[in-house]
């Protein structure tokens, strides 16, 4: 009984750990090898014609690898660096498949590599890779166009209603015409284009053409735009399409200088202490700051219902002001209320107001700040010295 | 009202002393001939003075003398009327 | 309004007029004095006389210029002749001093009959008030304790004669002896009687000079107080919520509200009854009655009535036709004066034997 339970257990224990292995185990022996051999750097294969796997460099460090370029259908060529012993390094076709590379071991200057993948990949070749001038000569047998583009603004500082001349050069520095070119300008918020050009003529190699257009300011918020780039799509005479763009540019937009009068108000003297009672003078100056002349300001101040005017003039009426000149009047207030007081004087005229705020304080005078207290201590004096006279009528 | 006869004559100057004794102004005198019937008297009598005195606002008395038989008729508080009357009769 | 002149003579009078002064500042206090006013019922004058400085000082609401010092060392020393010898070299001043008080209507002689300056001044001076001023003039006459001193009971037998027989306007007594039951200690006994002296003093100035219901004047005081043998004293009652107006007056009568000892009913020659309180407790119907009926008992009796606030209080004042107590007092002053004379015979034998020993001897050197 107890024999067969340790056994159950054993055979448990067994499946356990084996299933994981052999689960591995399996997934490798299920994947197609496509490839599984030592490569000299330097040579390369092609798996199902397209697929190009080239050793590039091999090191022997603290952990071995190996640099291989990949190149396939429609996907440039990637040099990837896969360490001995890690798991399988994937490379996805342009079609969607995987294959998988893995470094087995890595030799002096050849590698053992084992690739996995579809099972009906096959090995097409095993190369020897050519020297760099070779492909570039190689290369040059296709003609390439090549367009540079230009951006510039006859001014980079600009203001609401003004007009910018933008121009455009486009110079093909490739071996080929370009064709269908499209010019993608990317709008700025509050400009109005005029006369954007969107398609452009075929530029032949070493070719330059120009395009212009006006770009009008119209209610831009003032600041500094970054314009993002022309960008240029075109195709070579292939059918390769090709892009390029100018560099971004920089416009800043102003405000647009506007004729208003602007009145400032000032009071003298700023904020000052004084005695109840006391007179306190107090000169209002109105200045028009704006750069036009002003219609009519009305003044009007705002006194606390315990500051009276003694003099003076109160709330008077400008007819106009011209821009950068003032006015000036007096006034005289008095107040019997103890503590700050906030006078404030108000100007207004036909687009707006201006205020000017003064505090003062008034102190009670001597006499008046002790008011209560002599006011008090009268009747206790006299009751003192009546109950002291009583005091001296009764002591015998 | 309340009436009393004395003994002796009650003389206007009495009176008035003793209505002043007792707080009252005089505030006016007239000379009166009303007719009063006393039950006590039995008799019809005709009054030599009327006498108006005040002591506060609500506080009056008006006295009334008869000279030729003594009488004197009091109208006003019964307690004050009462007081007077006594008042009078001391000697 | 009356003008009432107050005079306390002696220590015993100086303090009972302290009292009335303090009780005319009302409910106050000791520091009344400094904020108050004095509320006298009439236009009253008081001066303290004393030829005892101290016992001046320590009065304590009495003006200072109210308080006269007579100059003669500190006191008589119970002497009245001495007393009287020093009444009489400062006649002038003290008669000066009193004139310039103005005039008076009633003039009130407070002061003890056993001490030295108020029983020997007190005659002297009833006599020139009464040949300077027409008014009348009561002497309250405070009798001692029985055991104070035989030579107080000589000063009281005597005081008590010269008052009587000047005939100024009456004598109303005080008695200490038959006031003590007041209070238990001799300090307290005597502050109670001097304030509830004061008060009476108070009370009838009071129904003198008001405007009453009911009324007596000042005409009706001296009647009564030229009753029987022209010694009398007052009464007091304070009528309980229960009582009616007739047991107030009775009350009046009554041996514990009375100042000394007498029986009204036996020995009462005139009477005057003020009752004072609030209206609605005074019935003028039953009070008329009940006076008629003492009336037939006493003799006259005048009944004044005030309306006050409170409840009815009753005052009575009335003169005797005799006076037992007093006739038990002589008695006992004419033994002590007679024991007097015999200790000092005494003495003096004891003291002629006692020189007698040296009699023919020479002193030798």
């Amino acid at each position: 009984m107890n024999n067969d339970r340790i056994l159950a257990m054993l055979v448990l224990l067994l499946l356990i750990s084996t299933s994981p292995i052999a689960i591995a185990a399996e997934g490798d022996d299920d994947a197609n090898v496509i490839l599984d051999r030592e490569l000299e750097v330097g040579s390369g294969v092609a798996i199902e014609q397209s697929i190009k796997i080239e050793v590039v460099e091999v090191k022997t460090d603290i952990i071995d690898c190996a640099k291989l370029r990949i190149s396939s259908y429609q996907k440039p060529a990637r040099v990837i660096s896969i360490f001995q012993g890690d798991s399988p390094t994937e490379y996805e076709t342009s079609s969607g498949t995987s294959m998988y590379i893995k470094v087995l071991s890595v030799y002096g200057d050849s590698v053992y590599l084992r690739v996995t993948g579809p099972e009906d990949w096959r090995v097409t070749n095993y190369y020897t890779v050519e020297s760099e001038e070779e492909e570039e000569t190689k290369e040059e047998a296709v003609t390439i166009p090549k367009l540079d583009i230009t951006r510039t603004f006859d001014t980079t500082v600009s203001e609401p209603g003004q007009v910018i001349a933008v121009t455009i050069k486009i110079r093909n520095t490739g071996n080929g015409t370009a064709t269908d070119i499209v010019l993608d300008e990317s709008p700025i918020r509050g400009t109005y284009k005029e006369d954007c050009p969107t398609t452009i003529e075929d530029i032949a190699a070493g070719e330059t053409k120009r395009a212009s257009y006006t770009l009008k300011v119209v209610d831009a918020e003032p600041g500094t735009y970054e314009l993002s780039p022309s960008i240029l799509n075109y195709q070579s005479e292939s059918g390769v399409s090709f892009s390029s763009e100018s560099k971004t540019s920089v416009l800043e937009i102003t405000a647009a200088e506007v004729l208003l009068p602007a009145i400032e108000v000032s009071i003298d003297p700023v904020d000052s202490i004084m005695a109840c009672g006391d007179d306190f003078p107090m000169t209002v100056t109105i200045r028009n700051v704006g750069n036009a002349t002003s219609g009519i300001v009305t003044i009007k101040s705002n006194l606390p219902p315990d500051v009276q005017v003694v003099s003076g003039e109160d709330d008077p009426v400008y007819e106009s002001i011209e821009p950068g000149e003032s006015e000036e009047y007096g006034v005289t207030l008095r107040t019997h209320g103890e503590g700050k007081h906030i006078i404030d004087v108000q100007a207004m005229w036909a687009d707006g107001e201006a205020v000017d705020t003064i505090e003062f304080w008034a102190e009670k005078s001597g006499l008046e700040q002790y008011y209560i207290h002599i006011l008090a201590a009268i009747p206790i004096l006299l009751l003192l010295f009546w109950a002291m006279k009583r005091r001296k009528d009764y002591s015998y | 009202m309340i009436i009393r006869q004395y003994d002796d004559d009650i003389s206007r100057e009495l009176l008035i002393d003793t209505l002043e004794k007792m707080g009252f102004r005089v505030s006016r005198i007239e000379e009166g001939h009303d007719m009063y019937y006393s039950s006590t008297t039995r008799t019809y009598t005709e009054n030599d003075i009327k006498l108006h005195a005040k002591k506060k606002m609500f506080d009056k008395m008006v006295i009334e003398l008869n000279n030729e038989m003594n009488l004197v008729f009091v109208h006003g508080d019964e307690v004050s009327a009462k007081a007077l009357l006594d008042n009078l009769a001391r000697v | 309004m009356l003008n009432i002149l107050i005079l306390g003579l002696g220590q015993c009078g100086n303090r009972i007029l302290d009292a009335i002064n303090r009780e005319a500042f009302g409910s106050g206090g000791t520091f009344a004095k400094y904020y108050s006013r004095q509320k006298f019922p009439a236009s009253v004058k008081t001066i303290a006389i004393n030829t005892a400085i101290n016992d001046l000082k320590e009065l304590s609401d009495t003006l200072a210029k109210d308080r006269m010092h007579v100059p003669h060392l500190h006191g008589v020393g119970a002497n009245r002749i001495i007393g009287k010898r020093v009444f009489g070299e400062n006649k002038e001043m003290i008669m000066g001093e009193i004139d310039k008080r103005g005039s008076f209507d009633l003039i009130f002689i407070i002061t003890s009959t056993a001490g030295g300056s108020g029983s020997s001044f007190a005659p002297l001076l009833a006599k020139e008030l009464k040949q300077t001023y027409t008014a009348p003039i009561i002497s309250i006459a405070v009798l001692p304790f029985r055991e104070e001193g035989s030579i107080f009971l000589q000063n009281t037998a005597f005081c008590l004669r010269e008052l009587v027989e000047m005939d100024a306007g009456g004598v109303l007594l005080v008695d200490n002896q038959y006031l003590k039951k007041y209070a238990g200690d001799i300090k307290s006994a005597y502050d109670s009687i001097n304030t509830t002296t004061a008060r009476r003093i108070l009370f009838l100035i009071e129904a003198l000079n008001s405007e009453m219901l009911m009324v007596t004047d000042l005409g009706d005081l001296k009647t009564v107080m030229n009753g029987g043998i022209g010694v009398g004293t007052m009464g007091f009652y304070e009528a309980s919520k229960e009582s009616t107006i007739k047991s107030a007056i009775l009350g009046s009568f009554k041996p514990s509200g009375l100042l000394f000892p007498a029986n009204v009913y036996e020995d009462g020659a005139r009477a005057m009854l003020v009752i004072k309180g609030n209206k609605k407790f005074l019935d003028l119907d039953l009070i008329t009655k009940t006076v008629e009926e003492l009336s037939r008992e006493v003799g006259q009796v005048f009944k004044g009535v005030l309306i006050k606030k409170g409840r009815p209080k009753v005052l009575s004042l009335f003169t005797l036709n005799s006076v037992p107590e007093l006739e038990k007092l002589y008695a006992i002053a004419a033994d002590a004066i007679r024991f007097e004379m015999d200790k000092k015979e005494q003495s003096k034998k004891r003291l002629d034997d006692a020189f007698s020993h040296i009699e023919d001897l020479e002193p030798i050197y």
